[in-house]
């Protein structure tokens, strides 16, 4: 559980660490309730990507999940993370 | 013990030799991070492509399918754009709110373009809200019953 616990943190030192460097401004901060959920958000978007994938895959018979899959549930994966 | 997919020692490799532990708990020197900015991101890069490696290995195993090297690559590069959208959209709530620090209400504005999303993050948010009023809450010696909702997903 502590190799657990320790990618959980490493994720959102990451985020926090990346979403920083992405702002437009030097004074843009992230407060640490901010930083948890945009990692649960992360985590939400790429499960959601590797599930709807690995659905994909299942539906073709395939072994494994390659990137035609990804591909072919991309698409529609983007469009729902980012409605306007 | 954590058993990775022989594909996965490649990588494994390149985020050690990407020292990302360093950006873990020990404080980056400032000066430095202005001249490495470049190098900060394949690291960031690389820690992101590694948790989504663990992700897809995850799912991989609830489902007896192995996820390929490089459809991992493809998410976990999806991922890192998607981060980039976040972040301007995060920095433009809490400008339009005259505030330098992004917070929990711009994330869960962001998270309103999805309604599962939106239900899950919101959950999230009151779980945290809950955990910091118990941490505050000095020891009475009276219980409180905690509330949980159950996350809504699809």
């Amino acid at each position: 559980t502590y190799t657990v616990h320790y990618y959980v943190l490493c994720l959102q030192d990451t985020i926090s660490k990346l979403l920083s460097s992405l702002f437009k401004e030097d004074k843009t901060k992230l407060s640490g309730d901010a930083v948890l959920l945009m990692a649960e958000m992360l985590k939400v978007f790429v499960q959601e990507a590797a599930v709807r994938s690995q659905k994909q895959a299942e539906s073709e018979d395939c072994d494994q999940v390659d990137i035609e899959h990804f591909e072919k549930i991309l698409p529609q994966l983007v469009r729902s993370f980012n409605k306007v | 013990m954590i058993r990775f997919p022989p594909n996965f020692v490649t990588l494994a490799q390149l985020w050690r030799k990407s020292r990302c532990f360093q950006l873990v708990g020990s404080k980056l020197p400032h000066s430095k991070m202005s001249v490495d900015t470049d190098e900060t991101h394949q690291r960031l890069k690389a820690a992101v492509h590694y948790t989504v490696g663990r992700l897809c290995q995850k799912v991989g195993e609830e489902h007896r399918r192995e996820f390929s090297r490089q459809v991992v690559a493809a998410i976990a590069e999806t991922a890192f754009r998607q981060c980039d959208v976040f972040a301007k959209d995060l920095e433009a709530f809490a400008r339009h709110a005259k505030r330098s620090t992004v917070n929990a209400e711009d994330v869960k504005l962001v998270a309103r373009r999805s309604t599962a999303l939106s239900i899950y993050i919101q959950n999230k948010s009151e779980e945290l809200t809950q955990e910091q009023r118990d941490l505050k809450k000095k020891s009475t010696g009276k219980r409180k019953s905690r509330d949980t909702e159950e996350d809504s997903r699809e």
